[in-house]
């Protein structure tokens, strides 16, 4: 009789835990450089195909004691690559956070997303559930912002589907992944941009030929001497085995594709000039 | 090599081989079963094991043929009860084993749909399995492999690989 009782406490959302904290100093929301508000993460589950369940990582801006520091926010899902746990990503949705992002992060089992490609939607439909109900994260998520799906590696391929087939999902972000050839792209209308290391092991060819399929507008950004599990925290010596040589520091890497990445959102999601594209880009071909 | 996998509570040992009372561990269910008594039903009770679901089954088998080599089917009701967000399943599986079953141990191949529909919706299985063991003095012990697509309406479709181990009372 007690096993209920322990599961339904585990369905709740977690206490937050504060990764980043804020700084109320930074005034202007420069591309590539992170805001003023702190990144807080929650944990939480999800029932999902009548009888299984999904881990979810939440990030959202908090304030110094894990609260919510902005209300009605857009939305990353984000799926995470092949044997990757969502939490060697949280770097990356912690940054977006405090510029005033939420984040949701199905694990998938195995950590394999490929087996379980229903699991962002359901993350995406919890994350609106506890943005509707929950005492603490109440109003976190903006009914009228966008929502953009997100993947690495194989989680991009999911993201794709996702974004292909989910008119709640406006845009497509790929790190270091392009669509699969079966997934319906072409009926997405929204923008893609594709974020890939130029030193990765990569097939350039397959990327621009699925791009070549979406209708709406696309993006592509090589990021000097990035790698394949620079995107990744903790990389294990077996991955960087089998990847490309990371030529530079990781974090120079990741600042340049995130200044990409703030530009790229502000002009095809917040209307700003699309001349912003244009650059310059420090450490990024844009071709 | 893949790994496929999603979980959900099945009342897998009640479809063991041998029509002794079974238990199962595998990396995504875990169950028990045993007869009620002769010419009466089977019950189970199943849970996933990262705790999404859990729930009971009563059912009855059936074998074909005689001898060794034989078909064993099945078929089974119950509830489930989601853990996450609680509620009520309904449950129903239907199986068909072939292969042999002998004084010294078991294998068998077939087919098993434990199919679940709740107000949330539905969930419909087709796996295929493979099971076989060996009799060790009191005890049957033995593994199982199950796998197939999973339907779920509203959503896409998952891919179910399930690995197990099973113990058994030997005949």
């Amino acid at each position: 009789m007690w096993l209920p009782f322990l599961f339904f406490a585990c369905s709740a959302v977690s206490d937050p835990v504060l990764l980043i904290d804020p700084d109320p100093s930074i005034e202007a929301f420069a591309a590539g450089e992170r805001g003023p508000y702190g990144a807080a993460l929650v944990e939480t589950r999800a029932q999902a195909r009548v009888t299984d369940a999904i881990q979810l990582d939440i990030l959202y801006p908090a304030t110094a004691d894990g609260s919510v520091a902005l209300r009605g926010t857009p939305v990353v899902v984000f799926v995470h690559g092949g044997l990757v746990e969502p939490e060697r990503y949280h770097w990356l949705p912690a940054y977006l956070a405090t510029r005033g992002w939420t984040s949701v992060l199905p694990a998938a089992d195995l950590e394999l997303a490929i087996t379980e490609p229903g699991n962002s939607r359901v993350a995406l439909d919890r994350l609106q559930e506890i943005s509707d109900d929950h005492d603490v994260l109440q109003g976190l998520v903006g009914a009228d912002q966008p929502v953009v799906a997100m993947g690495h590696s194989l989680g991009g391929v999911m993201a794709a589907g996702h974004w292909a087939t989910d008119d709640d999902v406006d845009a497509l972000v790929l790190l270091a992944s392009f669509s699969a050839s079966f997934q319906p792209i072409e009926d997405a209308t929204g923008p893609a941009l594709a974020l890939v290391g130029a030193t990765d092991v990569f097939d350039w060819e397959e990327l621009d030929s699925q791009l070549a399929r979406v209708s709406g507008p696309t993006d592509t950004a090589r990021v000097d001497g990035m790698n394949h599990y620079a995107w990744t925290d903790d990389a294990t010596e077996g991955e960087l085995a089998s990847d490309g040589p990371q030529t530079r520091a990781v974090q120079d890497t990741r600042d340049d594709a995130l200044r990409v990445l703030d530009t790229w959102l502000d002009v095809r999601l917040f209307g700003a000039d699309d001349e912003l594209l244009d650059g310059p880009f420090p450490g990024v071909e844009a071709p | 090599m893949i790994w496929l996998a999603l979980a959900f509570a099945d009342p897998v040992a009640m479809r063991a081989p041998m029509d002794t009372p079974a238990a199962t561990v595998g990396l995504h269910d875990a169950s028990v079963s045993a007869s009620l008594g002769e010419e009466l039903p089977w019950v189970a009770a199943e849970l996933a094991t990262n705790g999404a679901s859990t729930g009971a089954s009563v059912g009855q088998r059936w074998t074909l043929g005689s001898g060794v080599r034989r078909f064993q089917a099945g078929l089974a009701g119950g509830f489930l009860v989601p853990l996450v967000d609680p509620g009520v399943v309904l449950t129903g599986t239907a199986w068909l084993h072939g292969g042999w079953v002998g004084e010294r141990g078991s294998f068998l191949a077939g087919a098993a749909a434990p199919v679940a529909v709740g107000a949330g919706g539905s969930r419909m299985p087709l796996l295929f399995e493979l099971q076989g063991g060996v009799v060790a003095g009191p005890v049957a012990v033995g593994a199982r492999l199950a796998a197939g697509p999973v339907l779920t309406p509203g959503t896409d479709t998952s891919v179910f690989l399930e690995p197990a181990l099973m113990l058994q009372l030997a005949p």
